[in-house]
């Protein structure tokens, strides 16, 4: 079992509900399909306006939830019906189906499913053919102890076919009600959101996308009769028979268009339209209400009380002391005790399982033991030990960016994956992941700068990572001497970005030294010799390395001599390959690229052609392109800088981004000719 | 045949360092040779493989291992994994330490860490199959791993191959394999690279087989080499007479197993009457065999999917006829049960083929009966042609195979028995790729393309496999980032098929270059081979030790034209290139007149192994390809 922090949210204050106002009051629109209504007329379309290239388009996609007291106990069932038309082959996905289910606290609440049909509808002679899924074909798979999946194919799935399936899930959780997602891999014609909340519950509506979808709701009437337990799962038993006003809300929209991964993107979560419900309070039958969005502090409390986080930060940490006082020893002031102890879990302990926000140890004592432990233990790990020095630690957590964003309004624990560590010395605030290996003192990886954050000291203030803050500066020179039988010989130097150099160090930790320049130098020109390979700093994650080498390039006693300058740091071509953008440009930090490069020249060669020298920008100050270049007799100099000021970039913003890349992906292209003198 | 005793007795020495903390550890890094850590990211200390038949239905096997990880590319030996299947093959257990450099031990598996996983997967509907899995994540090196799993199996018919060095990468100090049978149940085995057993009685009614390798050292790795099965010491070891489940089977020959195959999937052809009348309304006018092939085959590719469902037994037998007509889906057993119905109906006899699937795959051994096999095919032999068919693709052309299967032996299957038979070869003149490229380069540098591809045989599967199986849409976008080319958009893609024992694909592609040629001052520099660069070279600085092994046999034939803007003319022109060696022939040339500039290159590719001598020349001649591919041509203006 995952530990169970997220029901333990509730009992208090604030409360965050949106309101939501009828947005149509028109005549209802009906979905045009009944289920096992199938007629010749629907085969005709052999394409769809909304893409004409789609393999499978769904035609419909509509699911119901509603409360009810059915099995006795108070459900939540979501029903859902789906027709697709496949076209091609290449959509025979579109007929494969699972359905998650969690299991409950007891047999009696495990997710359940019922009344599911499926069906598989040809054309053949002109007549509709039906073919059913039949229940052998529905299969289980246990995916862990708590989670199984229930998954199916339909039969006799054509090119041409038009299935349908209908189901109902029967959830016990009462607070999990099921959201929507109008979006997917195919497009969709119709796609739609019935849910009827009972005024016990009182949801916040979470938004998203770039598409619109018409909202309308009304009230009436319901009888529920159930059986609860106000205690919890252990307590009393009540029966509840009693009529409520029920809100009934819609949510539709037509010809969503299908959904794909761009370069530069966090997650498609971030993107997809979609709708979320988070329970705001409940008012009990009894007529009690009861908090259940919580707070930021409740949330906080709750974790740091929880034994899968929190609670054993403090408890039962003498065994710590031994090791954190050695470790520790001699150590001249706060930062330097933070440092080694930093050091210390990191060299010492595995991360085993990356983007964690609890853990799955129950104290940090086996942790410790383990050696190993996932990426949330390691830094409550580091977190235990700080305090056992006297330093004043606290974890916090956030969301990476391929989880998705959190939102600084609502406390949702389930938006958060990830826990780092905290640390305030007088006016010096640390943050660091004890979990990766290769990272330095103070730094983070790139994947937690995603936004807002919360810092769990006792006021639990939102803090902010974002990729605008990080400057990722390399620096790279070239010193060249061009000899008179046309060979090139020189020094290259990089000191890149610090980000580049982990991806450096990572490297040269899986494949080693000797790959890495291999590579390196294939990079720098496919048929470089180089020697005197060097990397500096390797070791000292804090900052950046730097990597050189000594090369030698092979040219030929001609007439002319052409040079593209910038060898190895060409932009080749451009990153942004799409020609259009439906969602924002993520770049994951600012960039700034320098290059310069220094070439001597032989008193038998002189310079008959160089490129203009340029600069660019991109929107006045969102970036900047520069070129450089200058020759006297004996020598060369260039100099060339790309700057991007912002990581973000908009759909309407993406063609200038685009532009500005093509001018310097011309421009990095044009050549230096030499020529032999007479 | 029932042996029960002294079997716990042979392992309770495996296991015995766990047992024995008190005793000097065993396994020191420093009691590793330097011999054997060179090349190597881990060394296998010590390992025994014991297979043992208990009974005609049940063999038990125990792994014991102890490695010593160097490096982190050698975690993967830190790591354990072992699959089961209910009923079938049980793990009973898995028992592992952890040991630093100096032999202590700093802990031990615990049971409840243990993985228990589905291997379900995204190319899987369903199968009972399950792994167990465990790491000790440990990250510093070296360290050194001990596991032991026993395994049960409840049938006869799998058998242990045993190759003490799994990679090139890895050493080993000292390895054993062991097979006890019934002493009368003789045991068939193949060896490469080591010797014949020594034999022992270990008890009455036993006989016991035992192989052993020591200081075995991890080799350089080699690129182009030959499979890594025939170039390290290994047995394959296999049964005799077997049971799987309630069937009884022979594997003494080819003949027995497909004996075996034939039994086991037997009955399974019966087609419902709607689908039998299909057939014959498809069929009873045509003539012609062919004809009818492909109007079946046509027919199991409109009406049926892959999809791969394997229960039980459920990996050899297959779903019948009548379920796949059903469902109108099944695994490659299935579909080919399925299509074999189909022709016995129409009156056309087939057989069911066994066969190894993989792009380019060589190491089956044709000289040892066994189960190498993992997917099924259906063969048509008509006197001396013979159609294949490959019957989880909807969308194969009758008769072609593609590089999954091509080019190997495999078991044909039916009522007389099991033949090994060879699918065809396609060769050079099979596997084209003819390109014709105009391109008009304007006053910029920008270029507009108009390019014409013609692709058969083995060149043509990649795209084959794509263009049917992804959206339009998702193929240009594809299109729109395959190229190393500046900045370019697609503008238009059409594409078309033809047919045969040889098919085609005919592509049509128009694009936009922005800045293909640069143009600096009055110069214009452009590169004329624009989409067939090699991107392929060899380092010379290693002794080759193995032989190079060349996979695919192919033709490429480009004719590129250019129209410059007006005024140019050549000033560095590179000259025409003729490259021949064993693995292939190649010819560059370059022609202007006026501005018109014309590229011709042909490139041929032989398969084939080649000795471990001509491995420079091979740098030399991809060398050479790759210098002329990347050659570039400098105009200017007067």
């Amino acid at each position: 079992m995952k530990p169970p922090i997220i029901c333990l949210l509730g009992l208090c204050a604030a409360l965050f509900v949106t309101p939501i106002h009828a947005q149509d009051k028109k005549e209802k629109e009906k979905l045009p399909y009944r289920f096992g209504k199938v007629t010749p007329e629907d085969f005709k379309p052999k394409v769809y306006a909304i893409d004409s290239a789609a393999d499978a388009v769904i035609l419909a996609d509509v699911g119901n939830t509603e409360y009810n007291g059915n099995s006795g106990l108070l459900e939540v069932m979501f029903k859902r019906y789906t027709r697709v038309h496949i076209l091609h082959k290449a959509g025979y996905d579109a007929a494969n189906f699972s359905i998650y289910l969690n299991k409950g606290y007891s047999n009696s609440t495990d997710d359940r499913v019922s009344d599911l049909k499926a069906v598989t509808y040809n054309l053949e002679n002109g007549q509709v053919t039906e073919t059913k899924l039949d229940s052998k074909s529905v299969f289980i798979n246990k995916l862990s102890e708590d989670l199984f999946e229930e998954k199916f194919t339909l039969p006799n799935v054509k090119e041409g076919s038009i299935i349908e399936v209908t189901y109902s899930t029967h959830s016990f959780s009462e607070s999990n009600l099921p959201g929507w997602i109008f979006q997917g891999e195919y497009p969709r014609i119709w796609t739609e959101y019935n849910v009827s909340i009972p005024e016990w519950f009182n949801f916040v509506f979470l938004r998203q996308g770039y598409y619109s979808v018409n909202e309308s709701h009304s009230d009436r009437r319901q009888n529920f009769n159930f059986r609860y337990e106000p205690d919890g799962a252990s307590g009393r038993t009540e029966t509840v028979n009693m009529e409520a006003k029920v809100t009934d809300w819609r949510f539709i929209s037509h010809n969503m268009p299908a959904l794909r991964v761009e370069h530069y993107t966090t997650t498609l979560r971030n993107h997809v339209q979609s709708i979320e419900f988070q329970l705001g309070s409940i008012t009990t039958p009894d007529g009690v209400t009861k908090n259940r969005m919580g707070s930021w502090s409740k949330l906080r409390e709750r974790l740091m009380e929880s034994e899968y986080f929190g609670a054993t930060i403090d408890k039962n940490n003498g065994f710590l002391a031994d090791v954190v006082n050695s470790v520790t020893a001699g150590a001249s002031n706060n930062e330097e005790k933070a440092r080694r102890l930093y050091t210390y879990v990191q060299k010492n302990f595995t991360c085993t399982d990356n983007e964690r926000l609890t853990m799955d140890a129950t104290s940090v004592k086996t942790v410790f033991n383990n050696k190993k432990g996932n990426s949330a233990e390691l830094n409550l790990l580091l977190v235990a030990m700080l305090r056992r020095a006297g330093l004043e630690s606290w974890p916090i957590i956030l969301s990476t960016r391929d989880h998705g964003i959190t939102l600084a309004l609502y406390p949702i624990l389930r938006r958060f994956n990830y826990t780092i560590t905290y640390l305030q010395d007088g006016d010096n605030e640390y943050v660091m992941d004890a979990s990766k290996p290769l990272l330095g003192f103070n730094h983070l990886p790139l994947e937690c700068y995603n936004g807002h954050a919360r810092l769990l000291t006792p006021d639990v203030p939102p803090v902010y990572f974002v990729a605008d803050s990080i400057k990722e500066q390399s620096v790279t020179s070239v010193m060249a001497v061009l000899d008179k039988s046309g060979d090139i010989s020189g020094s290259y130097q990089q000191l890149p970005g610090y980000y580049s150099s982990y991806s450096i160090r990572e490297a040269v930790k899986t494949k080693g030294k000797e790959e890495f320049f291999k590579n390196a130098g294939k990079a720098f020109a496919s048929d470089a010799a180089i020697s005197e390979t060097n990397m500096e700093n390797l070791d000292s994650l804090d900052i950046p390395l730097t990597e050189s080498f000594e090369f030698k390039l092979q040219g030929g006693d001609e007439d002319h001599i052409y040079l593209a300058p910038l060898w190895g740091e060409v932009q080749k071509e451009n990153p942004f390959a799409a020609a259009e953008r439906r969602y924002p440009v993520e770049i994951p930090y600012l960039i700034n690229e320098i290059y310069t490069l220094n070439l001597q020249l032989p008193d038998n060669y002189e310079i008959e052609e160089l490129p203009k020298p340029a600069l660019v920008k991109l929107n006045d100050a969102d970036g900047i392109f520069q070129y450089l270049v200058q020759g006297s007799g004996s020598s060369l100099q260039l100099r060339c800088v790309i700057r991007l000021n912002r990581a973000n970039f908009k759909p309407e913003e993406y063609n200038d981004l685009r532009e500005f890349y093509n001018y310097i992906v011309k421009k990095e292209a044009e050549q230096i000719v030499l020529k032999k003198k007479a | 045949m029932k042996v029960t005793t002294c079997w716990t007795l042979l392992f309770l020495a495996g296991f015995g360092v766990v047992h024995a903390q008190d005793k000097a550890p065993l396994y020191t890094v420093a009691g590793i040779p330097d011999s054997l850590k060179k090349n190597a990211h881990a060394v296998i200390r010590e390992e025994s493989l014991v297979f043992r038949m208990e009974d005609a239905d049940r063999t038990r096997e125990i792994n014991h291992y102890v490695v010593t990880v160097l490096d982190p590319q050698g975690d993967h030996y830190g790591h354990i994994a072992n699959w089961y299947q209910p009923g079938m093959r049980e793990i009973r257990s898995i028992k592992g330490v952890l040991y630093d450099p100096s032999g202590q031990q700093i802990r031990k598996l615990k049971s409840s860490d243990i993985r228990d996983g589905s291997d379900v997967d995204d190319g899987t509907m369903m199968t009972d199959a399950r792994y167990k899995s465990y790491n000790f994540d440990y990250n510093s090196y070296p360290y050194t791993v001990e596991y032991e799993v026993e395994v049960k199996n409840y049938n006869s018919f799998q058998f242990p191959r045993w190759r003490p060095q799994d990679y090139d990468w890895v050493a080993v100090q000292h390895s054993t394999f062991t097979v006890q049978l019934p002493d009368n149940y003789p045991l068939r085995y193949r060896t490469e690279h080591i010797g014949k057993p020594k034999e022992s009685t270990p008890e009455k009614g036993m006989h016991q087989y035992d192989w052993e390798v020591s200081n075995v050292a991890a080799v350089h790795h080699e690129i182009l080499a030959e499979a890594w099965s025939r170039r390290s010491p290994n047995v394959i070891t296999g049964p005799g007479d077997f049971v799987m489940q309630q069937y009884k089977g022979n594997m003494n020959s080819w003949d027995n197993m497909g004996k075996f195959f034939y039994t086991l999937n037997a009955g399974r052809d019966v087609l419902p009457e709607p689908v039998l009348a299909k057939v014959h309304q498809l069929t009873d006018t045509l003539k012609d065999n062919n004809a009818k092939i492909s109007a079946l085959y046509n027919y199991l590719q409109q009406n049926t999917r892959y999809v791969s469902v394997q229960l039980g037994i459920g990996g050899l037998q297959t779903f019948d006829a009548g379920y796949v007509s059903k469902k109108g889906y099944g695994d490659c057993k299935a579909l080919s049960n399925y299509m074999y119905s189909l022709l016995k109906a129409a009156g056309i006899p087939s057989c069911q083929v066994l066969i190894h699937g993989g792009n380019y795959e060589t190491d089956f051994i044709p000289d040892f009966t066994s189960d190498q096999f993992n997917h099924v095919i259906l063969m048509v032999p008509q006197g001396k042609d013979t159609t294949w068919l490959e019957c989880t693709s909807q969308t194969l052309f009758p008769g072609y195979l593609g590089a999954f299967t091509s080019n190997r032996y495999c078991l044909a299957v039916n009522e007389k028995g099991g033949t090994l038979v060879h699918t065809p070869i396609y060769n050079m003149d099979s596997n084209k790729e003819l390109r014709r490229l105009t391109v008009k380069v304007d006053e910029t540098g920008n270029a507009v393309m108009d390019c014409f591809t013609r692709s058969t045989g083995e060149e043509q599967d990649n795209l084959h496999g794509r263009n049917h199986n992804v959206s339009q849409e998702r193929i240009l976008k594809i299109l729109k980032e395959q190229y190393s080319l500046p900045s370019y958009d697609i503008n238009s893609y059409t594409w078309t098929e033809w047919p045969g024992k040889i098919p085609a694909i005919d592509e049509h592609m128009q694009l936009t270059v922005n800045n293909y040629a640069q143009i600096t001052g009055k110069r214009l520099f452009l590169q004329p081979n624009v989409l067939n660069r090699s991107g392929f070279r060899l380092s010379k600085d290693s002794v080759r030790t193995g032989n190079l092994q060349l996979f695919n046999a192919i033709h490429d034939s480009d004719t590129t034209v250019f129209s410059l803007p007006l005024g140019y003319t050549p000033e560095s022109f590179p000259k025409n290139t003729d490259l021949h060696s064993v693995f292939g022939d190649y010819h560059a040339e370059l022609q202007v007149k006026d501005n018109t500039l014309t590229y011709i290159r042909d490139y041929k590719q032989r398969n084939g192994i080649f000795p471990a001598s001509t491995y420079l020349s091979a740098v030399e001649f991809f060398d050479g390809i790759y210098k002329a591919d990347h050659a570039k041509v400098v105009f200017v203006k007067q």
